[in-house]
């Protein structure tokens, strides 16, 4: 996976509510098409580096099948940095398609 | 932020497992619901999941000091490496330590002396007001110039005055001489100090005596040592010279007065002068002893005030001395100026602080040599262990890595460097302060350890670690795996080795060796150099006559019978005395006289010394007379007869004989040569040689030397034995020993118990007087010397490494029949090139530290090229010396051995 992208994927999941985890690394994949595979424990060095930038808060809770878990929570500047982060890929997709465009014609 | 991670990286640990857990768990549960065997859902959650010690080592990662736990990796390699030659570590950090104890004992004493300033609030903002002649002496305010320029002045919160002097004390265990201060009441406002016990004395104390009698304050040191640090010794009474004060409180601690080295007993208010001696001091505008510091008004800098106080001199000057008697004529090269009253008044820091900066510049030539031999050092470890950065770098290890390593291991040797340089220089320090002599009490003088002189020296030592390390670091991270794999260690790192250390070492020592032999040769010069006074044998007693009051009989009786008492004694030729201290370095007061010659001319000259002599005193002092003989009026009444000195009288009589003819005193608001009143003149009846009696290293003064003989009554005599408050006896014998015992019997035969008497032999004032040069020259000295032998060793480590490296090259060329000499060359050619261009740049910047220590000490050192030569050739022998050894080894290598030698 592109490097950095992971994280704005956990703060785009989380934008849905608070989640674990488990279910955040579900939900990638799912919304995904179960095109994007992560390696589910990379999530978690991800989550504490966005805990340690104040990007998402965390706090212990019950989960659907009442298991303890550790929930994440989006930030105010958490969501600041997503939308951020968004423009910036949207960006970057639209110049490197304008790019890829000629030679995709060709095929 | 960082550290508060770190501190938590623990708990967070905790805390992640559980969540991992948990995850797996819950992966579990949903793999067994989609139908998979307990063992395959568990398996499959793994899996899925990587590897949870991994992911753990990550997040502990991201919470820690890498930098910091690598640091402790490099240092245990370091110590493991130096280990490995602990002779070469320990030559180096005997290196460093010298260089940091020099560094050390220069810092200790510019800090003592210099920075330290009083131990009041802000001592930076004190100002001083002085009378200055843009010489190191300092000279105070009369009473009423301090009263015009407080009144005038508005660039201070206030203005405090003081006196130092002393008195003798009476209290419940009898009589004993202290020192005493007498302080302005404003004094404690505009110090801004509180009492340790007790209170100060109000400025209103200062008018008189209250109803409590004059208030005294004691120094803390003297009330723990006569009160037992007893707090109702306030109240109490003591007696300075026979009037009553009461004690009302005690200094703080730390406060030790305010001329520097003094160390009062007692502060009493500055109106009790008056009480003391009844001369009414204070009012009159010729008495210049009272020292005067101000507090600086926020935003007002020391120029500003400097400035502002120029600008008042003239109405001061005119409101202070109306007749313009003494401003005008005995003070006419003094201005009043202010400048920083961070010290308040020091002697030491008047006469030591320009030669302490001349020392601090060799000490930072010494530390670049220092830090030149540390890397050299570091360039040999370097370049013997090329292979080993190449398997690191081929291992991945970064250039970063690589340059921390080598600047860990340079910190490592810096470290007990700076422990050894600082106990050494501690000694040092104090070995320097006992040096600077007992005038002037610097030998009193407080050096504590503390931690601004350690911090200064930590970040010197960092400095020097940094830049000894930083070239062999970056050696050493330039490497090229494919290339330095290869390699054998022996062919690869002999050139490499030395860089241009050399040239820069000999460069350096050059010009500290220069600055050494410059400064010897200045004292040499003074020492040997005729001063028209002759200390074989004479001794010298300085005696206190203020015992006597002003009884002036009495005084002329003693001084009388105590020359011919001296006399008497076996060996001795001559006595005689003098009212001035000889070399003081204080030429005092210059007076104004004129005299007219054959022709009619009138000459006339402002800077004449005015001395008091007896008639046997050229005698005494081996002072040659050219013309006449040196007498005394012998009847009463008769005019007074001088001796001038020989450069007075070629200018105040050219081209004819000075004897018989008459020189006179100027008189105040009369144009020379109006008034030839023979009251204000003498006769002269002799002309001696030139002499340097104010101090060695001055030109010699224009003196009249004034006759008197104890053994005439006159009026003249009588007023000159009131005002005498301490004569100097002298005494020429076969021997300093005859001569001092003959002073010793004498003193104590005639003068009472309770005068103050103080011996010297004139070897010693001389030496005294020329302290400073003697300072510099030992201690620049010392660097030389040190400078010499960094060197030395410097080029004996490279030449010896380079041999060692080059064993098998050397043995192969001598198999093959390669002469002798041939070898010798090819190793020493090098260092030699390095020598010759370390001369030559050296004398470049040879050139640049003797135009700064000119500067510094206000003279133009005459840095002729002979002077270069002999240091230059210092060098060269000690090169030679150095070189030899390695040179004869590699000449004397045995190929067969050398090839086997792999």
């Amino acid at each position: 996976m592109l490097l950095g992208t992971l994280d704005m994927l956990i703060l785009r999941t989380l934008v849905m509510g608070p989640a674990h985890g488990h279910t955040i690394a579900h939900a990638i994949e799912r919304t995904s098409d179960e095109v994007l595979q992560i390696e589910q424990g990379s999530l978690y060095p991800a989550l504490h580096r966005l805990e340690d930038r104040g990007w998402v808060s965390s706090y212990w809770g019950l989960s659907e099948n009442n298991r303890k878990a550790r929930f994440y929570r989006l930030t105010a500047a958490g969501r600041k940095q997503l939308r951020a982060e968004t423009r910036r890929w949207r960006t970057l997709v639209e110049a490197i398609g304008r790019i890829l465009g000629d030679t995709s014609i060709a095929e | 932020m960082k550290l508060r991670r770190v501190l938590r990286r623990r708990q967070w640990d905790q805390e992640r497992v559980r969540e991992m857990e948990d995850h797996l768990a819950h992966e579990i549960d949903d793999n067994i619901a989609r139908g998979l065997s307990a063992e395959e859902a568990r398996r499959q959650a793994y899996v899925k999941f990587g590897n949870p010690t991994v992911i753990r080592e990550r997040i502990w990662q991201m919470n820690s000091f890498v930098s910091f736990d690598n640091l402790w990796r490099d240092v245990r390699y370091a110590i493991r490496q130096l280990w490995k030659s602990p002779g070469i570590a320990l030559v180096a950090v005997a290196t460093l330590a010298l260089g940091i104890g020099a560094n050390t004992a220069v810092f200790t004493l510019t800090w003592a002396v210099i920075l330290k300033g009083l131990p009041v609030p802000h001592p930076g903002r004190l100002l001083q007001y002085v009378m200055d002649n843009g010489q190191p002496t300092t000279m105070g305010l009369s009473g009423p110039m301090y009263d015009a320029l407080e009144k005038r002045q508005r660039d201070c919160i206030g203005l405090l005055a003081w006196i130092s002097d002393n008195a003798d004390l009476r209290s419940g265990s009898g009589l004993e001489p202290v020192h005493i201060q007498l302080l302005s009441g404003s004094a404690f406002r505009v110090l801004e100090i509180q009492p340790y016990l007790g209170s100060f004395f109000a400025p209103a104390a200062e008018t008189g005596e209250g109803v409590r009698g004059v208030p005294a304050v004691l120094s803390y040191d003297f009330w723990r040592e006569k009160f037992q640090g007893n707090s109702d010794a306030i109240g109490q009474s003591i007696f300075l010279g026979g009037h009553p004060v009461t004690v009302v409180g005690v200094m703080p601690q730390a406060f030790q007065g305010l001329t520097a080295n003094f160390r009062p007993a007692v502060y009493v208010p500055l109106s009790f002068e008056d009480t003391l001696y009844g001369q009414g001091i204070l009012n009159s505008p010729k008495h210049f002893g009272l020292y005067v510091l101000g507090r600086l008004k926020s935003g007002v800098s020391v120029a500003d005030a400097n400035a502002e106080v120029e600008s008042m001199e003239p109405a001061i000057r005119r409101e202070a001395d109306p007749t313009g008697i003494y401003l005008n004529r005995f003070f006419k090269d003094y201005r009043l100026r202010a400048r920083s009253g961070r010290n308040g008044i020091s002697w030491v820091k008047e006469v030591y602080s320009r030669p302490l900066l001349v020392l601090e510049l060799l000490v930072a030539f010494l530390l670049v040599l220092t830090c030149l031999n540390t890397a050299l050092v570091m360039l040999a470890r370097v370049s013997g262990r090329q292979r080993e950065y190449a398997v690191r770098s081929a291992l991945g290890a970064g250039r970063r890595r690589i340059i921390a390593q080598v600047l860990t291991e340079t910190g490592l040797l810096v470290i007990p460097g700076l422990a050894g340089g600082v106990l050494l220089g501690w000694g040092a320090a104090h070995g320097l302060i006992t040096m600077l002599g007992a005038r002037g009490g610097a030998s009193s003088m407080n050096v504590h350890p503390n931690g601004i002189i350690f911090g200064f020296n930590a970040c010197v030592c960092l400095l020097v670690a940094f830049g000894a390390g930083l070239w062999p670091a970056f050696r050493a991270a330039r490497t090229d795996p494919a290339i330095d794999l290869k390699a054998s260690d022996c062919s690869v790192s002999a050139k490499r080795l030395g860089g241009w250390v050399v040239a820069a070492q000999v460069a350096v020592s050059v010009s500290l060796v220069t600055a050494a032999v410059l400064l010897g040769g200045t004292l040499a010069r003074l020492l040997t150099r005729d001063s028209g006074l002759n200390a074989h044998g004479t001794v010298l007693a300085s005696i206190s006559l203020s015992a006597l009051k002003s009884n002036p009989a009495e005084k002329q009786r003693l001084v009388g019978e105590l020359l011919r008492k001296v006399r008497e004694q076996p060996g001795v030729i001559a006595s005689g005395f003098t009212e001035s201290q000889l070399l003081s370095g204080y030429s005092g007061g210059a007076s104004r006289q004129f005299a007219i010659d054959a022709r009619g001319d009138l000459h006339s000259d402002e800077k004449v010394l005015d001395q008091w002599i007896s008639p046997n005193y050229f005698n005494a002092v081996g002072t040659r007379l050219l013309a006449g003989e040196s007498t005394a009026p012998l009847a009463r009444g008769a005019m007074a007869q001088c001796v001038l000195s020989y450069n007075l009288a070629s200018r105040f009589f050219p081209g004819e004989s000075a004897v018989g003819r008459i020189v006179y005193a100027s008189t105040a608001g009369q144009p020379d040569g109006s008034n030839l009143d023979p009251k204000h003149g003498c006769l002269v009846v002799a002309v001696a040689e030139n002499a340097r009696v104010v101090s060695l290293r001055m030109p010699p003064p224009q003196v009249v030397y004034n006759v008197i003989s104890p053994d005439v009554q006159g009026e003249a005599n009588s007023k000159f034995f009131t005002n005498l408050g301490s004569v100097n006896l002298l005494v020429r014998a076969e021997t300093d020993a005859l001569g001092s015992a003959a002073l010793h019997d004498a003193v104590k035969e005639i003068v009472p118990g309770a005068m103050e008497v103080r011996y010297s032999t004139f070897r010693q004032l001389e030496d005294s007087d020329l302290n400073r040069e003697r300072m510099l020259v030992s201690v620049s000295g010392a660097f030389a010397l040190l400078a010499l032998m960094l060197t030395a060793l410097g080029m004996y480590g490279l030449l010896t490494r380079t041999v060692v490296l080059r064993t098998r090259e050397i043995g192969i060329r001598v198999a093959l029949g390669a002469k002798r000499s041939r070898v010798v060359v090819s190793v020493a050619r090098k260092v030699v090139i390095e020598i010759g261009i370390g001369l030559l740049t050296g004398s470049a910047i040879t050139v640049f530290l003797m135009r700064g220590i000119g500067h510094l000490l206000k003279s133009s050192p005459s840095a002729g090229t002979s002077t270069y030569f002999i240091s230059a050739g210092m060098i060269l022998l000690v090169s030679a010396v150095a070189i030899l050894f390695p040179a004869r080894r590699a000449a004397s290598l045995d190929p067969m051995r050398a090839l086997k030698n792999e």
